[in-house]
């Protein structure tokens, strides 16, 4: 086998790089690669190949190194603009569902309650069936539905490309969740049923206020639909429903950890979005890394939207405030998004750095 | 600082190079000590062009291959010429007590 079969082996090494790093290096690394090589040589020697795959460990495990250049923000806000909606719109139906069937097998009736029963079951996957139904009850009601239906309309605006009318509807929901939002600041004392539950609506914001961000500051959903593909899709239908089965308490008709659910494991969810986190940065391309900060700060901001609801378990505020889980999850936040900005900046003479 | 950095930016403060003249350099300022593989060689370039000591020059091609110039920054003299004085200083104070056990 001749050079082509050498310098073959040897892009087979370089795929061990970041991809932003290969971008700007990979044929000049192949240069160096091929003169330094013996004549007749037609595999890399055993020290070379271990000290590219290091090179390629220790680029990755530097501080920002997984965040490499690349296309960069404009691709994953792109993504991020039609794969939010749709994400946070199937988690929410896929655990009002399953909520449905809690309520049936309390009920102790097979298969899905009636509609108007479903229609009364609250963000947090608990049937709400107080009799009478209080102001609040309704208002929060109302608010479930006018965040679950304002996902839906923005994820089928995206899908057909129309951006401006996706970020306006994205934009209506987030001013809705908004004014519910200061409810609480407006009436005192609150009107009957409202608790605080009301808080989860700020970080219930977050969602329609970060789609409209990503939907007026990228290429459009057109192009994030051109980027996703096949393996993108099943990822969101996964991620979708991990979402759904992290953030929800489904009780004994899902699973129970050690007698007690997983939803009530504050710590345990904090640490696994951080450690999905890790690896999604470790995994992915450099748009994805971005993507995958991006969805990391949406899973905690539902993850805190949940225990807020909760209220009443761990997750309230002290453990919300106080738990180790948390704080890492802040901490790989943090530093990821400083590390994200860092590496975003166009560095005077930096080779190759695309714009992002 | 690591003595593949070191000598990466001392190659440098001859002029620019190219990837393959780094290594060459490298070799001969070490006195052959030293064989820097591409992998060391592109991890440290990596890392010295985050931290603003080195940065790219030029490109060329050379027989069908693309050739990317490196140069230090003025801050990589900088920090090249403080290593240089440290390193200078603890020499100096080992030969002086290497000298005093010797006496």
């Amino acid at each position: 086998m001749g050079p082509a079969g050498l310098e073959n082996r040897y892009r087979r090494l370089l795929r061990w790089y970041p991809a932003g790093h290969r971008a700007v290096h990979q044929e000049e690394m192949l240069g160096v690669l091929m003169a330094g090589a013996e004549p007749g040589r037609s595999r890399p020697g055993l020290m070379e190949s271990a000290d590219l795959l290091l090179g390629a460990a220790r680029i990755r495990l530097r501080p920002g190194g997984a965040l490499s250049d690349g296309p960069g923000w404009r691709d994953a806000l792109a993504v991020y603009s039609i794969a939010a909606p749709l994400l946070v719109l199937f988690s929410e139906l896929i655990s009002w569902l399953a909520a449905g069937l809690e309520l049936a097998h309390i009920g102790g009736h097979a298969g899905l309650p009636m509609m108007p029963e479903l229609i009364l079951i609250g963000f947090d996957g608990v049937p709400m069936m107080p009799e009478p139904l209080s102001s609040g009850d309704l208002l929060i009601t109302i608010a479930t539905w006018v965040a679950i239906g304002g996902q839906g309309l923005v994820a089928v605006l995206a899908l057909l490309g129309l951006r401006r009318w996706a970020a306006a509807a994205a934009a209506a929901s987030a001013l809705y969740l908004g004014r519910i939002a200061v409810l609480p600041l407006l009436h005192a004392p609150l009107p009957v049923g409202i608790s605080i539950s009301l808080l989860y609506v700020p970080f219930s914001l977050l969602a329609p206020i970060s789609e409209t961000v990503a939907l007026l500051a990228a290429p459009g959903p057109r192009r994030g639909r051109q980027l996703m593909r096949r393996r993108e899709w099943a990822l969101l239908a996964a991620g979708s429903a991990l979402a759904a089965v992290l953030t929800r308490d489904f009780g004994s008709v899902l699973y129970d950890l050690g007698g007690e659910s997983l939803h009530r494991n504050a710590s345990l969810l904090a640490v696994l979005v951080a450690v999905l986190l890790l690896l999604a940065l470790w995994l992915t391309s450099a748009p994805g890394k971005r993507l995958a900060l991006l969805f990391g700060v949406l899973a905690y901001g539902l993850l805190l939207t949940d225990g807020l609801i909760d209220g009443s378990g761990p997750w309230d505020a002290a453990t919300v405030n106080g738990s180790a889980g948390q704080v890492l999850v802040i901490c790989v936040l943090t530093a990821v998004a400083y590390r994200t900005w860092r590496r975003s900046r166009p560095a005077a003479g930096e080779p190759g750095e695309s714009p992002t | 600082m690591q003595e593949p950095s070191f000598l990466i930016l001392t190659a440098l403060a001859a002029g620019p190079q190219h990837g393959y003249g780094i290594m060459a350099d490298v070799a001969q300022i070490s006195d052959g000590r030293v064989k820097l593989r591409a992998g060391t060689l592109y991890a440290a370039l990596d890392r010295l062009s985050t931290d603003g000591l080195a940065e790219a020059d030029r490109e060329e091609v050379a027989d069908g291959r693309l050739r990317r110039y490196y140069r230090l920054t003025p801050a990589g003299r900088s920090r090249l010429a403080a290593e240089t004085a440290r390193l200078r200083a603890n020499a100096a104070v080992a030969a002086k007590r290497l000298r005093l056990a010797g006496s």
